[in-house]
This record gives C-alpha cells, sequence and structure tokens, in this order.
C-alpha cells in the first residue's frame, strides 16, 4: 500500500509543471516550519472547535480592553438606580444592589475569571507536569507519585480545593492556590501516561546511547512530544477551574464583595431573585460562555492534536 | 474473584492512610499558628497558649496525627469550636440527607441521561438529537449553582411549583419527593448530561455492529434490537460515567446544599469553613472522602461481576 502511495505521488509529480512543484515544495515547508498553520489547518474542520477558539479570542480580548469597554465604572456606585432591569437607559444589562453598571461589572469580571484559570493552570502544570514526567520516567518513583496522586483523587469534585481553602483562609490568592493544587493530580497523571508511551521510542534509546543524562532525555527529548498532550488538557483544565473558582467564590470562599467576580455576582445576586433575577442569571450565563469557550476549544485540539488522548481522558 | 476483591480492599488502607493524613494536615498546616487563628485576633498570648496545650497543638506533627486518627477510629472526630457539639454525632444527624439527595440524583441522571441518549443515537441527526446534544454541553459547561438558582426562578419564583429551600422529615413521602426533586435535578442535571453524551456515543458504537445487522434482519422490532441487543454491550462504557459521577455528585451536593439551604454535610463544611471550625471541617472531609472511596470500590467490584472481560489481576 504504501508503494502504490508513492508511486501514484511519483505520478502525479510528473504531470506537475515547476511552478507547481515549486508552490507544493513551499507549502510543505511552510508547513512543517509553522505547526501553528498546521493545527489550524486541522482544527478550522471542526466547528464547534472554531466557535470555541473565537469565544475564547473574545473573552481575552473583552478582558485585556476592559477599561476601554466598559461603558462605566464597575464600583461605582448610585442607589437612585438599584436593581434596574436589563434594558434600562444608559445601563444595557441593568444595575445591581448598589446601583452598578452591570455590565460593567461583567466586563472586569472576565479578567477575575481568567486571571484565576490561567494562574492556577500554570500553577497545577508547573507541579503535575514535573511529577508526571518523574513518575512516567522513573518506574522506581511511579509507584509513590501515583499513590499520592490516588490519594489527592480520592476527594471528590471540589472537596480537595475546598479542603485547601478552609486551612488557607478565604480570598482570591488562596483559590487560585486550592484550585492549582487540585489539578495536579490529573495533570501528572496525563503526562506520566504520555512519557510511559514514549520513553519506548527509537529516539529516546538512541539518546540513551550517546550517553546523555537523565534531565536532558527528559526535558529535551521527551517533554517536547508531551506538549500537545498538555496543551489539550491545560485548555480543558481552565474550564474547570474557572468553574471551580467561580464556586467557591459563590460559597463564599473567593472573591470577595465587592469584587467583580461572577460567582460571588451570582451568590449576592441570590438576594434579590424574586425582584432581580438578571443579578443571578446574567453571571452564569458568562461562565456558561467561558467554559463553553475553553470545553469546545479543547475538544477541538484534541481531535486535531492527539485523538488517542480521548481515551486516555 | 475473592481474590479480585481482596486485592482492592488492600489497596483501599494505604488510600485511607492517605485521606487522613490530608485531613490532619488540612490544620497542621495553617499559615502561621493555629492556636492564634482559632483563638482569634483580639487574643492574649496565655490565650493562646492555653488553646494550642488544651488541643494538643504543641506536641510534635506524628503525636498529634496519631491521637487524631486513635479519635477517628473510635469514632470520635472531636468538638465542634462553634457549638461543642461532638462533630460525629453532627455529621450523623446529616448524612442520610446528603446520602438521599445524591442518591436521588443519581437515579434521576440515569434514567434521564440513558433515555435521552439512546433516543438520540436511534434518532441520530434529528432536531431531538441537536436539541440533547445542545442542551448537553450546556449541562457541563454550567456551574452547579447557578443550574439550582435557574430551577428555583423557574419552578419557585415563576410558576411556583415545588418548595424553595429544606428538606422534609420524611425524605421519602410525597412531600419529602417535593422537596427533595429540585435539588437533585440541579445535582443530577451535569451527570445525566455526561451520560446521555456516553449513552448516544456507545450506542451510535454498537448499532452499525454485524450482530445488531443480523437482528435487524430476523424481523425484531427496533426496541427489542435497542433494548436487548445493543444496550447490554452499550453500558459498560454508561456504568463507568455513572460509577465515577455518583461519587461526585456527593462533592456537588456540599453546592447545592448551599443553593437549597438543605440541612447536610456539605453544608455544615462550609458553614465550618466560614466559621474557621477547624474539627467540623475535618470531619466533614474525612467523611465525604471515605465514602467516596468506598463507592468506587463497590463500582470496580459490580464492573467486575457485570463484564467479566474486566481483569481481576
Amino acid at each position: 500500500m504504501p508503494i502504490l502511495i508513492q508511486g501514484s505521488r511519483i505520478i502525479e509529480a510528473m504531470r506537475m509543471t515547476e511552478t507547481e512543484k515549486i508552490m507544493v515544495q513551499k507549502e510543505e515547508v511552510h508547513s512543517r516550519k509553522n505547526p501553528l498553520a498546521d493545527l489550524w489547518k486541522h482544527l478550522r474542520r471542526n466547528k464547534l472547535a472554531v466557535v470555541g477558539l473565537a469565544v475564547v479570542t473574545a473573552v481575552i480580548f473583552i478582558a485585556l480592553f476592559a477599561p476601554v469597554l466598559a461603558p462605566c465604572d464597575p464600583y461605582k456606585q448610585d442607589v437612585t438606580k438599584r436593581l434596574l432591569g436589563p434594558g434600562s437607559p444608559g445601563h444595557i444589562l441593568g444595575t445591581d444592589e448598589y446601583g452598578r453598571d452591570m455590565l460593567s461589572r461583567l466586563i472586569y469580571g472576565a479578567r477575575l475569571s481568567l486571571l484565576v484559570g490561567f494562574c492556577s493552570v500554570g500553577l497545577g502544570l508547573a507541579f503535575g507536569v514535573v511529577l508526571g514526567l518523574l513518575a512516567g520516567y522513573y518506574p522506581r518513583l511511579d509507584s509513590i507519585i501515583m499513590r499520592i496522586v490516588d490519594i489527592m483523587l480520592a476527594f471528590p469534585g471540589v472537596l480537595l480545593s475546598l479542603a485547601i481553602v478552609s486551612a488557607l483562609g478565604p480570598g482570591i490568592g488562596n483559590v487560585i492556590i486550592a484550585v492549582g493544587i487540585w489539578s495536579v493530580p490529573t495533570i501528572a497523571r496525563v503526562v506520566r501516561g504520555t512519557v510511559l508511551s514514549i520513553k519506548e521510542m527509537d529516539y529516546v534509546t538512541a539518546a540513551k546511547a550517546i550517553g546523555e543524562t537523565d534531565s536532558t532525555i527528559l526535558f529535551r527529548e521527551i517533554l517536547p512530544n508531551c506538549v500537545s498532550s498538555i496543551m489539550v488538557y491545560a485548555t480543558m483544565r481552565l474550564a474547570t477551574s474557572i468553574l471551580s473558582a467561580a464556586t467557591l467564590s459563590f460559597l463564599g470562599l473567593g472573591a470577595q464583595p465587592p469584587s467583580a467576580e461572577w460567582g460571588a455576582m451570582a451568590s449576592t445576586g441570590r438576594n434579590y431573585i424574586f425582584q432581580a433575577p438578571h443579578l443571578t442569571l446574567l453571571p452564569g450565563f458568562a461562565i456558561i460562555i467561558i467554559v463553553f469557550g475553553f470545553n469546545s476549544l479543547g475538544d477541538g485540539l484534541r481531535d486535531a492534536l492527539d485523538p488517542n488522548l480521548k481515551n486516555a481522558m | 474473584m475473592s481474590g479480585y476483591i481482596m486485592k482492592r480492599l488492600l489497596q483501599l488502607i494505604p488510600v485511607l492512610i492517605g485521606v487522613s493524613i490530608v485531613v490532619f494536615l488540612m490544620v497542621y498546616l495553617i499559615p502561621g499558628n493555629a492556636a492564634e487563628v482559632i483563638a482569634g485576633p483580639t487574643a492574649t498570648a496565655e490565650e493562646v497558649a492555653n488553646i494550642s496545650t488544651k488541643l494538643g497543638l504543641d506536641q510534635p506533627a506524628y503525636v498529634q496525627y496519631f491521637r487524631y486518627m486513635a479519635g477517628v477510629l473510635r469514632g470520635d472526630l472531636g468538638y465542634s469550636f462553634q457549638t461543642g457539639q461532638a462533630v460525629s454525632a453532627a455529621i450523623a444527624a446529616r448524612y442520610a440527607n446528603t446520602f438521599s439527595l445524591a442518591l436521588f440524583s443519581a437515579l434521576i441522571a440515569v434514567i434521564l441521561g440513558v433515555t435521552v441518549g439512546i433516543i438520540s443515537a436511534v434518532k441520530q441527526n434529528s432536531w431531538f438529537d441537536h436539541a440533547v446534544m445542545s442542551i448537553s454541553i450546556l449541562g457541563i459547561s454550567a456551574p452547579t449553582f447557578w443550574i439550582g438558582l435557574l430551577l428555583i426562578i423557574i419552578f419557585c419564583v415563576d410558576f411556583k411549583l415545588l418548595p424553595i429551600s429544606g428538606l422534609s422529615d420524611r425524605l421519602w413521602s410525597l412531600d419529602g419527593i417535593k422537596h427533595l426533586i429540585l435539588p437533585a435535578a440541579t445535582l443530577g442535571f451535569n451527570s445525566a448530561a455526561m451520560i446521555a453524551r456516553m449513552t448516544r456515543s456507545s450506542v451510535l458504537e454498537i448499532i452499525h455492529q454485524d450482530y445488531i445487522v443480523t437482528a435487524k434482519a430476523k424481523g425484531l422490532s427496533q426496541f427489542v434490537v435497542i433494548m436487548k441487543h445493543a444496550l447490554k454491550n452499550a453500558l459498560i462504557p454508561i456504568l463507568t460515567v455513572v460509577g465515577i459521577d455518583f461519587g461526585n455528585l456527593l462533592g456537588g451536593a456540599v453546592v447545592v446544599e448551599s443553593v437549597f439551604a438543605i440541612n447536610g454535610i456539605g453544608r455544615l463544611m462550609v458553614q465550618g469553613i466560614g466559621a474557621r471550625d477547624f474539627p467540623m471541617v475535618q470531619g466533614t472531609v474525612l467523611v465525604v472522602a471515605v465514602t467516596f472511596v468506598l463507592i468506587n470500590l463497590m463500582v470496580d467490584i459490580i464492573y467486575a461481576y457485570i463484564d467479566p472481560r474486566i481483569s481481576y489481576n
């Protein structure tokens, strides 16, 4: 079969004009040099992933340019305009219990959500990747590290994060630490699985044969080949982390009032659920949009970069 | 089979010890001095020292741990700083509420998820299928607390059909189910979404196989083909999701109990965290984690019975 394919390529190449051949070569070189272009080629076939990418890009844009995009100061109170409904003049999404503009608070909320998401996943990656690499590469460390991972996974849902926040005390910084630590075991598992499949490959054996040190093999040979799995998992984990942080803030353990954090906003909004349900519903919609964006993008990245990961996860 | 069960029981021991160490460390690793945190900012040095001696916090870590474990094994989880009540008694009084909530949620999730998933697979690419898949994406991306608040707005505020909060004393009476239905639907929504997606993909995978074509060719009705032939084999991956999720429902109960003001372990935990009532937090976290580990053990053993392909080694 490969000979047939090669044969048909040769015949096709013979039919091409010189200009076409150069064009094809250029395209091949370009795609080899630019993995992002290659990734985009795969990703754009998946409509949901493209929507996810658009949502994530839009939210990042909104977060970066919040001071320009927000129509009002998100913390400016105006008691004469309390609990205005969506569509009110000057306040398209209404106001909250202190007369603060909901749209501006939601826009600024994107900053906090992304900050918590990126920082906690970054923290989880820093520890999870190293532990996963060590567990996958050194069989002796594997059983110890995996037992620790098992213990951490014995706490369902946000329970581990809750336990950590209870020790550290409420606050957005502590939520980042708690959600970050919660990500460590699952990231370590994914990386370990990838390392186990990579370390038996010929190029790793060759690196060992030429006498490269373990750290060089781990960080220069194995780690770059784990990047696609890590990227896929980190994107999905961003969704989970944002959701968990919002939940902790809703429970009063994360961002504290008057912070424009979506979970905290929904929490205070529930006191006005009869008069102004938009105070609860709008922050929820914002969370759904961003979580949907990262989940869809993560799904698309997985299908494009590493379809085998679907079974591993 | 008994060998497999023994092996799984033995594997449980290090995990349970690990869980108890993490729970113990929650207090031991509090930044600064735990006694100072407990005594409050206005306490004198003498008061802090008294608390430290009374709670044994001046002892070495291993002594404190063994003392804690000796208590746990006797069923003594300490006394609440807030109320002075025995933690084990407080948990025992609320355990049934949390467990019933998780069980009822799992029931809703399985019935809804499997039914909807099968119909989606059979009517692939129909409007029903598209609607189910879109709602399931919402279910996976939406925060549990938000689903709860949304259901409150719809069923309690707008239509006034169901009670807004609390649980009835008689859980399994008509009134009890009326109280339980919204919290359970909230908690089960996310799981139902996952189960529906998993059932759909499992059934889709199976219904194109030869033996299903043969069954259809024999003239069997679609109902019999799906229920008797397809679902049997599609059930294992579905059971995996159900098993994992039932444990997670216990973690999710923490949030749902806070939204619906249910006197369960989760609410006790969140109130304990807010009040820095460490024995209460330690006790509730330990009980939920141990329940989660035991449920996972049961699920593993059930799999081994159901699917003879699962290796006992």
